[in-house]
């Protein structure tokens, strides 16, 4: 039976893969990993969002082969040691969530446009945010946490 | 005429007086007077049962000296409100908390409410910890099972939540500390009335100290003494109005908060089921030969149609939900055509019209009226977590876990679908991705049940997004004739004599009742008598406009209904305000000035004035650009909010709001973070629906499936520049705010709509109606 290995949260995973399934599936139903959240199935909405090899995916549209070798990050692999990401602690100072279903895609989003971008404005944060669906409508606080997270960004850098 | 199908409905307007007796108004007195001359007006509707008489006084339309008093029409909802009713019906079950101190000197606490991101939990902690006198952080707070001993007091929705926890919560608290209180007086040997409480201790006058946990263990169960107990001055509040972020942030930063689908149940197995290309067409056949044999598959099986001829389709047990979607996709079924193929929104609509009631007859004097028709479509609630569930009814006992609003409803469903006694059924409500009305029914719980059954084994049944868009329930289509009358005002000046309103609504689906088995089961056999009692106890009109009527009537289609945020005033009050909008302009005045002489009520006045200065209403603004002004009252709150909107030319671009201000009158604000939350995520919604999306019934099928073409705003549709301004604090009990916002705030887009472009919008949402402006 053929395997892939790939690398998830800094853990090995070796897993059959005889069911071509999506990598979010596999993530989720097989391995337990249950932050990536299932919106759409169809990559248009952002909630299950993470980083394959530090650029951002959507797993449900993400054939598993394609992880082979790999290295993830879910959202329950941003904070280092109980350690929260800057984007985390704005997130929590922002009071961000309502109902918290589409955050850890909000999250990754955001870590990956500080990273390119470190002082985003509203367009910026716009462009890059629009992408990943908010129903209970935590727009505007998302806004506010990315300013906040890129000054928390600033002062330990 | 059939009680079953529509209930008689009398409207009888009469000569009685609205309650504002500020005089302020003299140019707008009307007055009714000899109801001696009453004229009666009956309609018997063809092709309805429903009838409705009005009674009108000439004496209405004849405009009299200044010194008469300006006569109005209370409705139900100016006495009696959901509000109302639903804290009536649920009061003899609300004393009732399970809030254990635990041996480490933690609170065990349990809520018997739902969250679903609208902050109703943490709302209930900073009640809990304030009355307790213990640390937020000390509170390990669920959502309670269902229990069947609550009956009405299990219910969430109708933004009633914080009202109904408001009493009850603080008196039990409030009895528990006064039992550890003297617990405490008799260890420390001295009177209660020199005890004082800290952070889970209570204090003797020298300063020991002493758990709480020494002292209780807690209550459980009624608590009707309670209702006896004194809570706290209001002067004395140190979280209880102050900014508290959600108790679960951390956990939804870290991925660590589990929703129905991430709970670890042992053995349940992921579960989609195959469904009909239209809405209640249902399997005759299947071939599951290609399907069965591959990786992962663990059992396929027909799903009958339930107890209420509902949801039939092919269930797919696997080891992933991948799995269970090839499996789906590689079954053969032959499905019979759905009862309604040929219909679209087209004919709803004609069916609507042809069911609505008519406004008043046109008054013969020199009168004008504006209106006219307003069409809102169908719409999706589109919650991030689609329906879901787990179940287990492989034992005796049917357990599910899932995130209902009405988890006593569910439970009665599922065990009259299942042939077994409610007690036989555990409802487990659990934390969930959003509702917006969506999850006052428990789709998702009930098929989940019946399926676990079939296939006996424990199951997770999700629904996928399509499934979820496509045959989930709907906001129903609805149609509002709304006209105003005025007097042209030759010598005396122009006066509004009347307000009509007829909704012509596919039916809604309020067969969950006031949340336990005993009402859902009355919603059933009277649906239409509920649907009334829901319409009459939320719409008003909250302006002097002389004789107001206001009159549903509904018809039963073949897309499934459910409460949409706001139920009917996020389509009819929304409509009034537009209204209101163009009889300002009709009668020659500013829209906030008209509203100012015409609201009949001083805590509307207040919220306007404030959106007004805060927003800087009447700035002048370039060519294609417009403020627009919406307010509402209901939930025992107030909102008035001020919009500033571009609009374009070009077809290819939609309206764009470009900056929201709100005020808000509740009473008293809880948690101004959470509060602040939902307002602005309610006149998000407000973006979704009057600019953005809908659904569409296309040959008895709804023809989106999902994000990319049911297109909720996003980050780019919604401005930085937002607003919340909370009034000061205006009465003990916190009235509701949930869905407060979403009519103000719609209504403030269609009236800067209107105001930017020329364009009177009456149908939604405007981008697809309206695309050059």
């Amino acid at each position: 039976m053929p395997q892939i290995t790939f690398n998830v949260n800094n853990n090995p995973v070796s897993i059959d893969a005889e069911n071509d399934d999506e990598l979010l599936y596999l993530l989720r139903d097989r391995l337990g990993i249950t932050g990536p959240k299932y919106g759409c199935g169809v990559g248009v909405c952002g909630a299950c969002t993470i980083f394959k090899d530090g650029e951002l995916v959507r797993p449900c549209i993400v054939p598993m082969e394609e992880v082979e070798g790999a290295s993830l990050t879910t959202i329950e692999g941003l904070a280092v040691d109980d350690i929260l990401h800057p984007v985390q602690e704005a997130w929590i100072n922002e009071d961000v969530a309502q109902c918290g279903f589409c955050q850890a895609g909000q999250i990754l989003t955001a870590v990956k446009l500080l990273e390119s971008n470190p002082n985003p404005n509203d367009n910026d944060i716009d462009e890059a945010m629009s992408d990943n669906i908010c129903r209970c409508g935590t727009y505007h606080r998302i806004r506010k946490a990315i300013k906040h997270a890129a000054a928390l960004i600033q002062q330990t850098t | 005429m059939t009680k079953s199908n529509h209930a008689e409905q009398i409207e009888t307007i009469n000569s009685s007086q609205k309650h504002d007796q500020s005089g302020s108004d003299d140019e707008h007195i009307v007055e009714l007077e000899n109801t001696g001359r009453r004229k009666f007006i009956g309609y018997i509707l063809k092709g309805s049962s429903f009838a409705v008489a009005l009674h009108i006084t000439s004496g209405a339309i004849r405009p009299q000296d200044a010194n008469a008093q300006l006569l109005g029409i209370p409705e139900l909802a100016d006495e009696l409100d959901l509000t109302d009713l639903l804290l009536i019906s649920g009061d003899p079950f609300y004393y009732d908390y399970l809030i254990k101190i635990t041996s480490d000197n933690r609170v065990r606490f349990e809520l018997p409410r739902m969250e679903v991101g609208q902050g109703i939990l943490t709302a209930a902690m900073m009640i809990l910890a304030e009355e307790l006198d213990v640390e937020m952080s000390s509170i390990d707070a669920t959502l309670s099972p269902a229990e069947i001993r609550r009956a009405t007091g299990q219910i969430t929705g109708g933004s009633h939540a914080v009202t109904s926890l408001w009493d009850p919560l603080r008196k039990v608290a409030a009895a528990l500390l006064y039992k550890i209180k003297l617990s405490a007086a008799v260890h420390f040997g001295i009177s209660v009335n020199d005890i004082s409480t800290e952070n889970g201790f209570a204090i003797d006058n020298d300063g020991s100290r002493i758990a709480y946990s020494e002292l209780t263990a807690g209550v459980e169960g009624r608590n009707d003494a309670a209702r006896l107990a004194k809570p706290k001055d209001p002067s004395q509040y140190k979280i209880i109005g102050t900014p508290q972020k959600r108790a679960d942030a951390r956990d939804i930063v870290t991925g660590k908060l589990d929703f129905a689908m991430d709970l670890d149940i042992p053995d349940a197995m992921p579960t989609v089921v195959a469904r009909p290309p239209s809405l209640g067409g249902c399997v005759i056949t299947f071939d599951d030969s290609e399907a069965i044999g591959l990786p992962g598959v663990l059992a396929i099986k027909e799903v009958p149609l339930d107890v209420d001829a509902n949801s039939s389709g092919v269930a797919v047990v696997a080891r992933s939900f991948g799995e269970a979607f090839r499996a789906r996709d590689a079954l053969n079924i032959t499905w019979s055509v759905g009862a309604a193929e040929h219909l679209s929104d087209a004919e709803v609509i004609e069916q609507l019209r042809a069911i609505n009631l008519p406004t008043l007859p046109k008054i013969p004097l020199a009168t004008d009226s504006v209106g006219g028709e307003f069409i809102f479509p169908y719409l999706a609630h589109a919650p991030m977590e689609t329906m879901t569930a787990v179940a287990d009814a492989t034992g005796s006992k049917i357990r599910v876990w899932t995130g209902a609003k009405t988890p006593l409803a569910a439970q009665a469903k599922i065990a009259r679908d299942l042939g077994v006694l409610p007690t036989d059924v555990e409802v487990n409500v659990i934390q969930s991705g959003g509702s917006f009305g969506r999850r006052l029914f428990f789709d998702a719980a009930v098929e989940g049940a019946r399926i676990s059954q079939m296939v006996n084994r424990p199951i997770k049944l999700m629904f996928t997004r399509q499934d979820d868009t496509k045959f989930g329930r709907a906001r129903p289509l609805s149609l509002h004739n709304v006209k105003a009358t005025y007097t042209r005002g030759f010598l005396i000046g122009k006066k509004v004599l009347s307000f009509d309103h007829r909704a012509a609504t596919a039916e809604l689906d309020l067969e969950h009742g006031f949340g336990d088995g005993i009402t859902a089961l009355g919603g059933e056999l009277a649906p239409a008598a509920f649907s009334q009692t829901i319409w009459h106890s939320t719409q008003l009109v909250q302006y002097k406009f002389g004789v107001t009527s206001l009159l549903l009537n509904e018809k039963k289609f073949v897309v499934p209904t459910s409460s949409w945020r706001g139920i009917y005033s996020g389509t009819a009050a929304v409509a009034n305000e537009i209204v209101v909008d163009e009889l300002a302009r009709a009668m020659n005045k500013d829209e906030y000035q008209f509203r100012l002489q015409m609201l009949d009520d001083e805590r509307s006045k207040a919220v306007l004035r404030k959106v007004s200065q805060e927003g800087n209403w009447g700035r002048s603004m370039e060519k294609g650009r417009a403020q627009g002004l919406g307010l509402h009252k209901e939930y025992k709150s107030r909102a008035a909010v001020l919009v500033e909107l571009q609009t374009f030319k070009d077809p290819e671009k939609e309206s764009k709001v470009t900056k929201i201000v709100v005020a808000l009158d509740v009473n008293r604000v809880l948690n101004p973070t959470g509060l602040e939350a939902q307002v602005i995520g309610a006149a998000t919604d407000a973006i979704t629906y009057m600019i953005r999306t809908s659904l569409h019934l296309d040959n008895g099928a709804i023809r989106e499936s999902s994000y990319g073409d049911f297109e909720i705003a996003r980050m780019r549709n919604t401005p930085p520049d937002i607003e919340v301004h909370f009034m000061p604090p205006n009465g003990e009990t916190p009235g509701g705010a949930g869905e407060l916002v979403v009519p103000a705030a719609a209504a403030a887009i269609a009236n800067a709509f209107a105001r930017a472009t020329g364009i009177a919008p009456r149908r939604f949402p405007l981008r697809d109606f309206y695309p050059e402006g």
